[in-house]
């Protein structure tokens, strides 16, 4: 590809490249993986650029190859840190339940969740409406409500259990 | 609280990290990917060289080795080497149309699984008809040589012993040993490299296709 295609591919993934971050830290706890993690999904993207015909939105597009390829990557062996939290969310406070401290319980119960409820979650959290998740994630906008639904009531359930609310 | 709210975290996290430029951005064009297609093509890539490099080794042994068995049987295996090339890049054909991952997930899933659980299928198939052939092979190489030729042949030491009831027994006790080995290590070995692998893909299709009993929407 030309140098044209690829300073327009670099202008669009400097855009969009909070997509590929979100991905990245729902997927993988270490900062160096999530760092391998990156560099794949933009390759990806990059060599499969030249079938995106623009039909689709460019975010929506990026999803699913950022998608597929998280879910389909093998991480390297390494010492893992405690939790996806303790790199870049605050610690909470001892003592009180506030809105924030929800958010970290929250987030402590999504790293539990499988990779494609994870999948499903961060499209959710993007607003993507049922039958866009269903169309990146290949399954009908029915079996992603119920899926959304399944999720929502086992995180309240685990928050419940760890006396959060 | 509502998962929702998530999202505000999520990006006030994330807006600290992705501020990555252009020029770095530039960069990463030019590595190396580290995705299970691209090690599948590199898997591949090495037994092309290696087949390659096996046919080179075998003709020098057919042009050069006093034997007549030895000549035969390297030279039928140049022979089946030059089509499983072919084989090998029909292969490697099938698995760049894997290099596009803008389908949806589960369309991209099926397609790894099958062509990850097709080249194993095939990779073992493989193993247990070279095997076969080899022993077969050798065996009748053997034979042949020890009837024509014995004083001049390179199985003069099994001239005696050849075809005699112990003798036979012992080859059928090596082959069938050598075929259970040779069945577990084949196993063992696309189960180191794939199986995990492929285990975790399968999870991913079947979580996919899953919807809960009871369900409510």
């Amino acid at each position: 590809m030309d140098m044209t295609t690829e300073q327009e591919f670099v202008s669009l993934i400097s855009q969009h490249q909070k997509i590929i971050y979100k991905v990245c830290h729902l997927y993988c706890k270490d900062k160096n993986d999530r760092d391998d993690l990156f560099q794949e999904i933009t390759l990806q993207t990059w060599k499969s650029y030249k079938h995106f015909k623009g039909e689709a939105k460019f975010s929506t597009w990026l999803y699913k190859i950022a998608l597929n390829t998280a879910i389909t990557h093998f991480k390297k062996v390494r010492k893992q840190k405690e939790s996806i939290i303790s790199d870049y969310i605050p610690e909470r406070a001892e003592d009180s339940h506030s809105k924030e401290d929800l958010s970290i319980a929250l987030f402590k119960e999504i790293d539990l969740l499988s990779k494609i409820e994870k999948a499903i979650v961060l499209l959710y959290l993007d607003h993507y409406s049922y039958n866009d998740i269903g169309e990146v994630m290949g399954i009908s906008a029915n079996n992603v409500a119920v899926k959304m639904n399944r999720i929502k009531s086992k995180l309240k359930a685990q928050i419940n259990k760890n006396d959060l609310y | 609280m509502e998962l929702d709210d998530l999202k505000l975290l999520l990006d006030t996290s994330i807006d600290c990290e992705a501020n990555k430029s252009e020029k770095e951005i530039s960069v990463l064009l030019s590595a190396t990917t580290k995705s299970l297609v691209s090690k599948l093509k590199i898997s591949i890539w090495i037994e092309i060289i290696l087949t390659i490099a096996c046919c080179l080794l075998f003709s020098i042994v057919v042009f050069f080795n006093q034997y007549w068995a030895v000549r035969a049987y390297f030279s039928v295996f140049v022979i089946i080497c030059i089509p499983f090339i072919f084989v090998l890049l029909l292969l490697l054909q099938r698995i760049n149309l894997l290099s596009h991952t803008d389908r949806p997930v589960k369309h991209n899933l099926e397609k790894i699984t099958a062509i990850l659980k097709r080249y194993i299928k095939n990779a073992y198939a493989a193993t247990f008809f070279l095997l076969s052939f080899c022993l077969l092979y050798s065996f009748t190489i053997a034979y042949i040589e020890t009837k024509n030729n014995i004083h001049g042949s390179i199985f003069f030491a099994f001239e005696k012993s050849a075809f005699s009831l112990p003798f036979i027994l012992f080859i059928i006790i090596y082959s069938l040993g050598l075929f259970t080995v040779m069945h577990y290590f084949a196993k063992w070995y696309f189960n180191k490299l794939y199986g995990q692998y492929l285990a975790e893909l399968e999870k991913c299709i079947r979580d996919l296709n899953e919807i809960p009993e009871n369900a409510s929407l």
